[in-house]
């Protein structure tokens, strides 16, 4: 929505995305963005022409050593720091193992990663153990991010006055596979539920997919919510409404570039 | 490959890196994933360290510039949100703007001001072309795009991204209200924004 502060900024969007304002400015216009998505998205849209200034420039390739040393930065953080939060898991959840850590808040997983090292403490040096622990409660800490982003973009959808429903029919692995989608046009944000999916080992996932003008894009996995029922928020490069179909294979755990068994469950959005 | 031996942080043995999206390498990075970041530099390194040369018009600067792209990619993928918009842009508005940093700060050091002279501006479709950083046809379209606006727009867009000269140093440098050098700006951006090519550019160059 367009407040007042919105008009005051919106001369000084331009000249963000051009590099061309004062000392102080790009700050003002920082601050209001991060809390305005509707100038963000306006402010990212000028920066997406803005680049193309760039094509102008002629070409020069970087030295060879610039990517070394740029990776040699980079391990040396991971020696450093301990590993940092993914802004989306690559990974679906662990089905067997791992699982149960979504269930646990991030201080008893550590005070019982804790005691559990002391246990395995005998078979394993001290620091892979400690390694082992950070992992696992950065697989933690994770689910947890994702569950909470999840509520988030369940509530924005569900709070749409432009929300639609979809429903998803089996497709050639079992005639019990049923599902929604979710879809709201406004925020371009949406999720999807399934029921009836065949049983997977730790081996595989259900990884869903998104078609638009015959182009396939991988938009994230299915999680077990209890019950049979699957459920995920689907992750896309541009609004999900733009794409026409949603379709759910079985993969390998990670998931694969494209679908390489017959569909489950699917439909149009 | 910079990366020559199998990586702890790696996960893929076996799987073919190159057919992922951006999107998809950034979130490895939030797994410390180093061959994501690998990739990424090889894909996009090239147009982000022309960017910055054509600004700085020094290695030296231009490698640093690209290097703390790459390292607040690296250590601050979060801040990377795919709802708005595709990754080179992004990198290219954070290269962008710390080279403009950079040449404001080299100024002042030097007391150095852009001179009338010396402020050529550049024109899609010049002696360059042959060898533009996103080939012949990109840069064309660019360059066409940009012969179809208003000199007065045109020339006001290049001396802010291509020279790094604010909007106040615009208006000076042209004799013009600084109101007038906004409108100028936005009017341009709205035009380009509107022009099918380049929304085509931006999907593959993307």
């Amino acid at each position: 929505m367009m407040t007042r502060d919105c008009e005051q900024l919106v001369d000084l969007l331009p000249g963000r995305a051009l590099g061309a304002l004062e000392a102080g400015e790009d700050e003002v216009v920082e601050r209001h963005v991060d809390r305005c998505p509707d100038c963000a998205s306006e402010l990212a849209e000028y920066l997406r022409v803005s680049a193309q200034l760039a094509a102008l420039a002629p070409a020069h390739d970087p030295p060879p050593e610039l990517g070394a040393r740029i990776l040699e930065a980079a391990r040396a953080d991971l020696e450093d720091a301990p590993p940092r939060l993914a802004a989306l898991p690559r990974r679906p959840m662990r089905w067997s193992l791992a699982g149960w850590w979504r269930q646990v808040s991030p201080q008893v997983a550590a005070f019982s990663l804790g005691a559990a090292a002391l246990a395995i403490g005998w078979g394993y040096s001290t620091q892979q153990s400690l390694d082992r622990m950070q992992s696992q409660l950065n697989d933690t800490q994770q689910q947890i991010d994702r569950i909470r982003d999840s509520y988030q973009t369940v509530a924005l959808v569900l709070a749409s006055g432009d929300m639609r429903v979809q429903n998803l029919g089996p497709g050639e692995v079992t005639a019990t596979a049923w599902g929604k989608v979710w879809t709201d046009p406004s925020t371009g944000k949406g999720m999807l539920m399934a029921k009836g999916l065949p049983a997977v080992d730790a081996g595989h996932c259900f990884q869903v997919w998104l078609t638009r003008d015959d182009q396939r894009i991988s938009a994230g996995f299915l999680y077990p919510v209890g019950n049979g029922v699957y459920y995920t928020v689907l992750q896309a490069p541009r609004p999900v409404t733009d794409y026409q179909r949603v379709g759910v294979t079985i993969e390998p755990t990670g998931g694969s570039p494209g679908p390489t068994t017959p569909r489950v469950v699917g439909g149009t959005i | 490959m910079l990366v020559n031996q199998p990586d702890a942080g790696s996960q893929w043995a076996g799987e073919d890196i190159g057919v992922l999206a951006d999107e998809t390498l950034v979130a490895c990075l939030g797994q410390r994933d180093l061959q994501a970041l690998e990739e990424l530099y090889r894909r996009h390194a090239r147009v982000v360290y022309s960017m910055a040369f054509k600004l700085l018009t020094e290695a030296t600067a231009a490698e640093e510039v690209v290097q703390e792209c790459f390292l607040k990619l690296w250590r601050q993928p979060e801040r990377y949100q795919r709802d708005r918009g595709k990754l080179l842009p992004w990198l290219l508005g954070v290269a962008h703007h710390r080279a403009i940093d950079v040449l404001r700060r080299q100024r002042l050091e030097r007391r150095h001001h852009v001179d009338r002279d010396t402020a050529v501006l550049d024109v899609g479709g010049g002696a360059d072309l042959d060898t533009q950083v996103w080939g012949n046809m990109q840069a064309e379209a660019v360059g066409r795009a940009l012969q179809r606006l208003p000199d007065s727009q045109r020339v006001a867009l290049e001396l802010a991204y291509l020279r790094g000269m604010t909007q106040s140093e615009i208006a000076v440098f042209l004799g013009e209200p600084l109101g007038t050098i906004k409108t100028r700006m936005r009017l341009a951006l709205q035009k380009l924004r509107a022009t099918p090519e380049l929304v085509a550019l931006v999907a593959d160059a993307g």
